[in-house]
C-alpha cells in the first residue's frame, strides 16, 4: 500500500469556501421587496427593526396612555383594562425598547468594529423574521381575548407561544450582534478600543442573553400549566410572574445601549476624545451588571424586597449613571460642542435616565414602603410608582434611540433629519417623559397618605398626557427623518466622525469597507487628522 | 502608496468587496453565548424549582406527591450516558484537530448514538415515575426535563449539520471551528442534566 506523506488537501482548502459574509449583496439579490424579504444585509434588518420597532412603540405607548386616562375617568370595562395594561408593558419593552436598540445594533455594530458583515447573517435575518412573526401573533393573541389572566383559553396559549417566539427571536439576534463586536473587528481594533456604542452593545445583549432566559423559562412553566395541568398551580395568577420584567432592577436593561448613543453622540458632537474613556466603559459595564434583575421575583419570594442584594443594587446602579453624566459633561466641557439635534435628544435621553435611577433607588429603600400600594387590577406587582418608573425608562429608550436616529441618519437613510423638527422632537419628547412619569411617582407617594389619595384622578390624567406628548415626540422625530435634506452627505457627515462608521459612504456601499489600515486608538479617525495636520 | 482611512472608501463605490479577511472564532464565540443563554434557561426554571420546593416543604412537610416515586437508578445511568457521550465528542474534536477524518465520524456518530440512548432512557425515566401535570410538582418536573430533551435535540441537530460540513471536507486541523462549537454546546447540555440530576432526581 502507497503511504503518502503529505494529507491530501480538502475540499476546503481548493476551493474558497463560499462567503456567507457578503448573503445578500447586491449581485445574490433581487432588490425591491423580494430583495428585502430574503436580505441578510445587516443595514436592511436594522433599519426594518427601527421602522417596525416605533410602530409598535407607537402602540404600546396609546395603550399606557389609555390605561392613565382610564385610571382618571373610569370609561372601560375590566377585562379590557387588564389586556391594555400587559400589553402596553409588553409591546413597551419586547416590541419597541429592545427591538429599536437590536435595530440600531444590528445596523452600526458592523460598520463600527469595521465588519462587512453582522455575524450570522442567516441568523440575523431569521431573528428579524421571527420577531416579526412572533409580535404579530402576540398581538392577535390579545385581539381574541389572550393575554396573560386572559379569558379565551386557546388564545392564552396562543400568547405564550407567540411570547416564547418573540424572545428567542431577540436573543438570537442579541448572539449575533454582541458576535460582531467580540470576533469581528478589524485588525488593531481591541476590544478597549471599540465605539462606546458598540461597548454599550455587548453590555447590553450579554445582559438580555442572562436575563431573558429566565423569562422563558417562566414561560414554559405557565404555559405547561395552562395548557396541560390544570392552571391553578401557576397559571391562576399569570401576570405576576412576569411583573419583575417591567420593575426595577430588570426594567434597566433596555436602557443599558442609551448609555452608548449618548456616549458617542456627545463625544462626536463636542469633538474631542471622549475623557477617561476606560471610566466609561466601566460605568456602562456596571450598569449593565447592576441592573441583573432575574432574581428578583416576588412572585416566588415576595420578601426580595427586603433583602440587602436586591436594595443595594438598586441604589448602587446611580453611581455609574453619576459616573457617565459626569464623563459626558467633561467631555463637553473640553471640547466645542454644536448643539444640533442628536445633542440634544442625547440631553434629554441623560436627564430622564439619571431621574429614573434616583428615583428607582428612592423605590428600593424599605422604610418608603412604596411596594405595596397598587392599582387594583395588578395588585402588588406593579404600582404606580413603579408604573412611573416603567414610563420614565421607557421614554428614556425613546430618546436615546432618537438620538441614535438623528444622528446616524446619514448613514441609515443618505440625509439628516430636519433640524428644526428634530429639535422640536427633544424638547416635547423630554417634556412628555417628565410628565409621564414625575406625577405616577408623586402619586405613589400619594397613596400612603389618604388626604392625598383624591389626586389620584389629576395625577393619573397628567401622565396620559404626557404619555402623549412622548407619542408625538416619536412621530415627529420620523417626520424629521422624512422631510430630511442633503441627499449625499459626505462619508464623515458631521466633519467631526471619531469612529469606522464615518469611513464609508453615506450610506455604506455594499459590502461597507475597503481594505481598513490597522486601527491604531479608539478614535482612527481623529487620528488620520491629526497625523495629516501635522504633516 | 499606504492606505488611509478616508481613501479607500471615496473609491469604494464601483469596486467589488475585497475577499473576506480569515474571521477566526466566530461560531465558537457566537456558540458560547447561545449555550450561556440556554443554559439561563435551567437556572431560571431551576430557581423556581427551588423556591417552590421549599414553600412547599415548609408548609406540607414532602415535596414529591404521594404516589409518586422518582427513582434514582435510570437517572444515574442517564448521566453516565451523557458522560460518555462528552468523552465521545471530545474524541471527535481531538481526531479533527489530528486531520483524522475517520475517528472524527466515528466518534461523532457515537455520541449522536449515546444521546439517543439518553433520550429513550428518558422514556422509560417517564413511564416509571407515573407523575401526572397536576401539580406544581408534576409542571416544573416536566418543564425541566422536557426543556432539557428539547436542548439535547438541538445540540444533536447542531452536531448533525456540522457533521455533514465535516463530510464535505470544510473542517481541517487548521480550521476545526464548527466542531469544537457543537462540542462546546455539547458539554452544557450534559451540564445541564447534570445540574437537574442534582436537582430533581438526587435531591427530591
Amino acid at each position: 500500500m502507497a503511504i503518502t506523506e503529505t494529507r491530501p488537501a480538502t475540499v476546503a482548502e481548493l476551493t474558497p469556501p463560499e462567503p456567507d459574509r457578503f448573503v445578500g449583496l447586491p449581485d445574490h439579490d433581487p432588490g425591491g421587496f423580494a430583495g428585502f424579504i430574503g436580505t441578510g444585509d445587516h443595514k436592511g434588518l436594522g433599519i426594518a427593526y427601527l421602522v417596525l420597532g416605533s410602530l409598535f412603540g407607537l402602540g404600546a405607548l396609546t395603550l399606557d396612555l389609555l390605561f392613565h386616562a382610564e385610571q382618571a375617568s373610569h370609561f372601560l370595562p375590566k377585562d379590557s383594562i387588564d389586556q391594555i395594561f400587559t400589553l402596553g408593558r409588553v409591546g413597551g419593552v419586547f416590541l419597541f425598547a429592545i427591538p429599536v436598540c437590536l435595530g440600531l445594533a444590528t445596523y452600526l455594530t458592523p460598520l463600527q468594529v469595521g465588519a462587512n458583515t453582522v455575524a450570522f447573517p442567516r441568523a440575523a435575518a431569521a431573528a428579524f423574521w421571527g420577531w416579526l412573526v412572533g409580535s404579530g401573533m402576540l398581538i392577535a393573541a390579545y385581539a381574541i381575548n389572550g393575554g396573560p389572566d386572559g379569558g379565551g383559553f386557546k388564545a392564552v396559549d396562543l400568547f405564550y407561544v407567540a411570547f416564547a417566539l418573540v424572545l428567542v427571536s431577540l436573543l438570537t439576534a442579541s448572539v449575533c450582534v454582541v458576535t460582531t463586536v467580540i470576533a469581528m473587528r478589524t485588525p488593531g481594533l481591541w476590544l478597549t478600543r471599540v465605539p462606546l456604542f458598540s461597548w454599550s452593545v455587548v453590555v447590553a445583549a450579554s445582559l438580555w442573553l442572562l436575563t431573558l432566559p429566565a423569562v422563558l423559562a417562566n414561560l414554559v412553566v405557565l404555559y405547561l400549566d395552562h395548557h396541560y395541568g390544570t392552571g391553578a398551580a401557576f397559571a391562576a395568577d399569570q401576570f405576576a410572574h412576569l411583573g419583575w420584567i417591567f420593575g426595577v432592577p430588570q426594567l434597566y436593561v433596555i436602557a443599558i445601549p442609551v448609555l452608548g448613543v449618548v456616549s458617542d453622540v456627545v463625544a462626536t458632537m463636542a469633538g474631542v476624545r471622549q475623557n477617561q474613556r476606560g471610566v466609561m466603559m466601566t460605568a456602562i459595564a456596571a450598569f449593565g451588571i447592576l441592573s441583573f434583575g432575574a432574581y428578583a421575583q416576588p412572585a416566588f419570594d415576595p420578601l426580595v424586597w427586603n433583602q440587602a442584594l436586591y436594595v443595594g443594587m438598586g441604589v448602587l446602579i446611580l453611581l455609574p449613571v453619576l459616573g457617565a453624566v459626569a464623563g459626558w459633561a467633561v467631555t463637553l466641557k473640553s471640547g466645542k460642542p454644536s448643539v444640533q439635534s442628536p445633542l440634544l435628544f442625547a440631553f434629554g435621553a441623560a436627564a430622564l435616565l439619571l431621574l429614573s435611577v434616583a428615583a428607582g433607588a428612592v423605590f428600593v429603600i424599605r422604610p418608603f414602603d412604596l411596594h405595596g400600594a397598587g392599582w387594583a387590577e395588578k395588585g402588588f406587582v406593579l404600582p404606580p410608582y413603579a408604573g412611573g418608573l416603567f414610563l420614565l425608562v421607557v421614554a428614556a429608550v425613546t430618546l436615546g434611540a432618537s438620538a441614535g436616529l438623528t444622528f446616524w441618519a446619514p448613514k441609515l437613510f443618505g440625509r439628516f433629519a430636519k433640524e428644526s423638527l428634530a429639535r422640536l422632537a427633544a424638547l416635547v419628547g423630554l417634556v412628555g417623559g417628565l410628565v409621564a412619569g414625575l406625577p405616577l411617582l408623586v402619586y405613589g407617594f400619594a397613596l400612603k397618605a389618604s388626604g392625598l389619595a383624591d389626586a389620584a384622578k389629576f395625577l393619573n390624567g397628567t401622565s396620559a398626557v404626557g404619555t402623549a406628548l412622548v407619542i408625538v415626540a416619536l412621530v415627529l422625530v420620523w417626520l424629521s427623518l422624512l422631510g430630511g435634506k442633503g441627499d449625499a452627505p459626505a462619508n464623515d457627515a458631521w466633519g467631526r466622525g471619531q469612529s469606522l462608521e464615518w469611513t464609508t459612504a453615506s450610506p455604506p456601499v455594499a459590502g461597507n469597507f475597503g481594505v481598513l489600515p490597522p486601527v491604531e486608538s479608539a478614535e482612527p479617525l481623529l487620528d488620520a487628522a491629526e497625523s495629516e495636520d501635522a504633516s | 502608496m499606504a492606505a488611509t482611512l478616508t481613501e479607500p472608501v471615496a473609491a469604494l463605490p464601483s469596486a467589488a468587496p475585497p475577499p473576506p479577511a480569515p474571521r477566526p472564532r466566530v461560531l465558537l464565540v457566537g456558540t458560547a453565548f447561545a449555550a450561556a443563554a440556554t443554559v439561563m434557561v435551567f437556572v431560571g426554571m431551576v430557581g423556581v424549582y427551588l423556591s417552590v420546593r421549599t414553600t412547599l416543604i415548609a408548609d406540607v412537610g414532602t415535596w414529591l406527591p404521594s404516589g409518586v416515586i422518582v427513582p434514582l437508578v435510570q437517572p444515574n445511568m442517564m448521566l453516565f450516558t451523557l458522560l460518555l457521550s462528552s468523552l465521545m465528542m471530545q474524541w471527535a474534536v481531538s481526531a479533527i484537530k489530528n486531520d483524522d477524518r475517520t475517528n472524527t465520524y466515528l466518534a461523532i456518530g457515537v455520541t449522536l448514538l449515546l444521546a439517543f440512548a439518553f433520550l429513550v432512557e428518558y422514556g422509560y425515566l417517564f413511564s416509571l415515575m407515573k407523575l401526572s401535570m397536576d401539580s406544581q410538582q408534576g409542571v416544573l418536573i416536566y418543564a425541566l426535563t422536557g426543556a432539557n430533551i428539547a436542548m439535547t435535540i438541538v445540540a444533536m441537530i447542531f452536531l448533525i449539520l456540522m457533521g455533514f460540513r465535516s463530510l464535505a471536507g470544510e473542517f481541517t486541523s487548521r480550521h476545526y471551528d464548527g466542531i469544537a462549537a457543537a462540542a462546546l454546546y455539547w458539554h452544557s447540555m450534559v451540564a445541564v442534566y447534570a445540574l437537574i440530576w442534582y436537582v430533581i432526581f438526587v435531591t427530591k
